[in-house]
């Protein structure tokens, strides 16, 4: 049953055969390859082991069957008394005594020597970890219900706690945390986001469906790692975009960045920043001009469901000189971008002033002659930036409801503080230091950190388990890095926004900060130290 | 029968760009067409038949200690020539070309055959192998081009292959997209590779022992 059933799918079953007449002689030839195919196969399968070849699931009477089967064996062996004696019950002044018995044994062993609790403290720790590392394998295939592979050396020590975590609860636990975000964007963005979304999740899974199948793989879909890419490379996205880029970016992310690489924990680069760095490639246009502003559905004549939008229906110009520079309708990011350019050519504060909220859209509508329907107040620019009421990537402009998703992985212990706490403060700190019009400590520490990308990418995208330093120094090392690269872009780069290249070059340096953030070792010091410790001692 | 598989070896089973890894250089400098990959290859051929030629006919005579240069300067003369040809007659190729023209020097192929073959071999043999090893790159930087000219231009050799609605793949046109190309390129081979030395193991066991009524074909020629 077991063995068989791969081979099953290879022979061409008899319905084809008798479509096809032809194919009921195949030539001796051909014969002989498949025959030569299929030995191989079972050559391989052999050598893989017996608990590799996918067992089919056993029916819920035959399972059902198989436990009483089970108990039955159990009964028989108790009544025999030759099976393992369950255990009595202690009441407690027994257990105390015995608790007495077992401190006073320990004392006398230590009184003894150093030696021998410390040797056992080693051979411990190994099987320990082996056991851990197998329950997580066990886990991320919990298929196979019956065939538990025997272990012959099997150290415990009680008492364990069991951790209800696997790759599939986290990957989709992070996944529907980013619903309140998506949920956000649609409202402003309109019906397009959500779809665009929807596309570049399922894009997703097809490709790596497509791509294990096609290499006979183990098909890991339902581990939710693939819907997490796709959902991130889609939030990385303009939302007037088209529908194919999503669909591209994501079969990148995939089909380039991942699983050639050896699939979920062995790609060196986060695979949607993988996706959203080719598309910015390969169609930079789509990706730094189809901005929609917020609200955009609201406006004349177009409604929550339409599809079909030209993003260059709501360009418009920034500066009052309407020859010297005309841009779409901009991300925060641009503007500023554009401001820092500006102020640098020539002076013109114009922008700048737009930026800090000093000139609202309307003078910039009447100045430059441009009809642009502006929908929402142009009160407080921060906090349409914190709320999300701005252009920008479709899941990246609303820092509250990203927050929100983020408080519950923080919640759960998903996500360590450390990444997005210096990614943040050093991109704050930065912008604050030279991001300013008028020299030094001028600038908007606020507006760096809720503009652009930095709460996704600081949240989502630098606490990748698999891309990120598994230090805690390296992770504080780590989001450092990202928030200089960062800052740097947005303020002297090319480039409007850092964030996702900062995290794509820093997933670069992760083997490498890993390498230098090595923890000491419980009871180890230093080199230096130890060498001349060593040296008085012995 | 010896002599033909000197010449074939270069084409698939030891391609040199995607078998044995060498001259990636032009192979990813210059693929970004099939127009300049055609162009690339036949210079290529010309200088390494030219060298495997000269090198295998003085074999002999070149003291052991001074091969290298001797086989360079023998490399470099003939690289002039392809330069001024070109530079004569396809000025457009020339251009496009640029410096990977003179690099052909310093190409792994050439001096790895001078080296590794035509310095050992006679002159028949060494003539076939630089035909095949030739052909081998030719065919190699055509398959990456093809692959990145379709993607990267929507053209193949020039020729529009897709609609007006297409939007090409920029990425494939720039470095990025070489490397990926060649990747999966190789990975490709190496997984053809996998499958054949597969097949012949399992021919050798069945041949040990099994008893079939299946006639036993040879491998055909190698």
């Amino acid at each position: 049953m077991s063995i068989d059933s791969p081979e099953e799918n290879k022979t061409p079953d008899p319905g084809a055969s008798e479509r096809t007449p032809k194919r009921d002689k195949p030539s001796d030839e051909e014969r002989e390859r498949r025959r030569a195919q299929r030995r191989a196969k079972r050559e391989a399968e052999k050598s893989k082991g017996d608990a590799k070849p996918a067992r089919e699931k056993p029916s819920e009477e035959e399972r059902e069957r198989r436990r009483a089967e089970r108990k039955a064996a159990r009964d028989a062996a108790k009544a025999e008394g030759g099976g393992r004696p369950e255990r009595e019950r202690l009441s407690p002044e027994e257990r105390e005594k015995r608790r007495a018995e077992r401190r006073a044994k320990r004392a006398a062993a230590k009184a003894e020597g150093e030696e021998k609790p410390a040797r056992d403290r080693k051979k411990e720790r190994p099987a320990r970890d082996e056991k851990k590392e197998d329950r997580k394998k066990k886990k991320k295939k919990a298929k196979a219900p019956a065939a538990v592979p025997e272990r012959k050396f099997m150290l415990t020590s009680s008492p364990h706690i069991h951790d209800n975590e696997s790759v599939r609860r986290i990957m989709w636990t992070v996944t529907f945390t980013l619903v309140p975000a998506t949920l956000g964007a649609t409202w402003v963005f309109g019906f397009r986001a959500l779809v665009l979304v929807l596309i570049g999740a399922a894009a997703a899974v097809a490709t790596e469906w497509a791509a294990q199948k096609l290499f006979r793989a183990p098909v890991t879909i339902a581990d939710g790692s693939a819907v997490l890419t796709g959902v991130l490379v889609s939030f990385n996205l303009p939302p007037g975009v088209p529908w194919w880029i999503p669909v591209v970016g994501s079969l990148f992310a995939i089909g380039v960045a991942k699983l050639p690489f050896g699939g979920l924990g062995w790609n060196p680069l986060n695979p949607a920043l993988a996706g959203r760095a080719f598309l910015l490639a390969s169609w930079p246009l789509h990706m730094t001009k189809d901005w929609l502003p917020a609200f955009w559905w609201k406006t004349n004549g177009r409604g929550f469901f339409q599809w079909n939008v030209n993003p260059f229906d709501f360009r418009m110009k920034l500066s009052p000189s309407a020859e010297v520079d005309a841009v779409t309708y901009a991300t925060p990011l641009e503007l500023h971008k554009n401001a820092i350019e500006e102020t640098a050519v020539e002076g013109n504060r114009w922008a700048w002033d737009y930026l800090i909220g000093n000139r609202t859209e309307a003078d910039l509508v009447s100045s430059a002659g441009h009809v642009f329907d502006a929908i929402h107040s142009t009160g407080d620019r921060i906090l349409d930036l914190i709320v999300g009421l701005t252009g920008g990537c479709i899941g990246e402009t609303s820092a509250v409801l990203l927050l929100i998703g983020a408080a519950y992985l923080f919640y759960k212990g998903y996500i360590d503080w450390r990444t997005p706490f210096s990614f943040i403060a050093v991109t704050a700190v930065g912008g604050w230091l030279f991001g300013g019009p008028e020299g030094l400590f001028t600038g908007d520490a606020v507006f760096h950190i809720f503009a652009g990308g930095l709460i996704l990418g600081a949240f989502y995208m630098a606490t990748d388990m698999v891309t990120t330093p598994i230090t805690r120094r390296g992770r504080l090392i780590f989001g450092a890095g990202c928030g200089l690269i960062t800052v740097m872009i947005r303020l002297i780069g090319g480039y409007p926004e850092g964030v996702s290249y900062s995290i794509l070059l820093m997933n670069l340096a992760t083997p490498l900060i890993d390498r230098y953030t090595h923890p000491r070792r419980f009871g180890h010091v230093k080199k230096s130290a130890g060498a001349a410790a060593g040296g008085i001692v012995s | 029968m010896k002599l033909g598989h000197e010449f074939s070896k270069g084409l698939i089973e030891d391609n040199p760009v995607l078998r044995l890894a060498l001259g990636l250089c032009p192979a990813l400098a210059v693929s970004s067409s099939v127009f300049n990959a055609i162009g690339m290859g036949i210079a290529v051929i010309f200088v390494l038949t030219m060298s495997n030629l000269i090198v295998s006919v003085i074999r002999k005579g070149v003291p052991q200690k001074i091969r290298i240069p001797v086989y360079i300067v023998i490399i470099a003369t003939f690289v002039t020539v392809v330069e001024m040809v070109m530079a004569a007659f396809r000025p457009d190729l020339f251009k496009a070309l640029g410096i990977f023209v003179p690099l052909i020097v310093v190409n792994c192929i050439i001096l790895g055959r001078a080296e590794g073959f035509a310095s050992k071999h006679g002159v028949l043999a060494s003539l076939l192998d630089a035909w095949g090893m030739g052909i081998g790159f030719t065919f190699a930087l055509v398959l990456i081009a093809t692959v990145r000219e379709i993607l990267g231009n929507g053209t193949w050799f020039g020729i529009p292959l897709t609609g007006p609605g297409f939007e090409p793949v920029l990425l494939m046109m720039l470095a990025p997209g070489a490397f990926i190309t060649m990747g999966f390129l190789l990975a490709l081979f190496n997984w053809r590779d996998e499958a054949k030395a597969k097949r012949l193991k399992d021919r050798v066991v069945k041949r040990a022992g099994f008893i079939t009524r299946q006639p036993i074909r040879p491998e055909g020629g190698k």
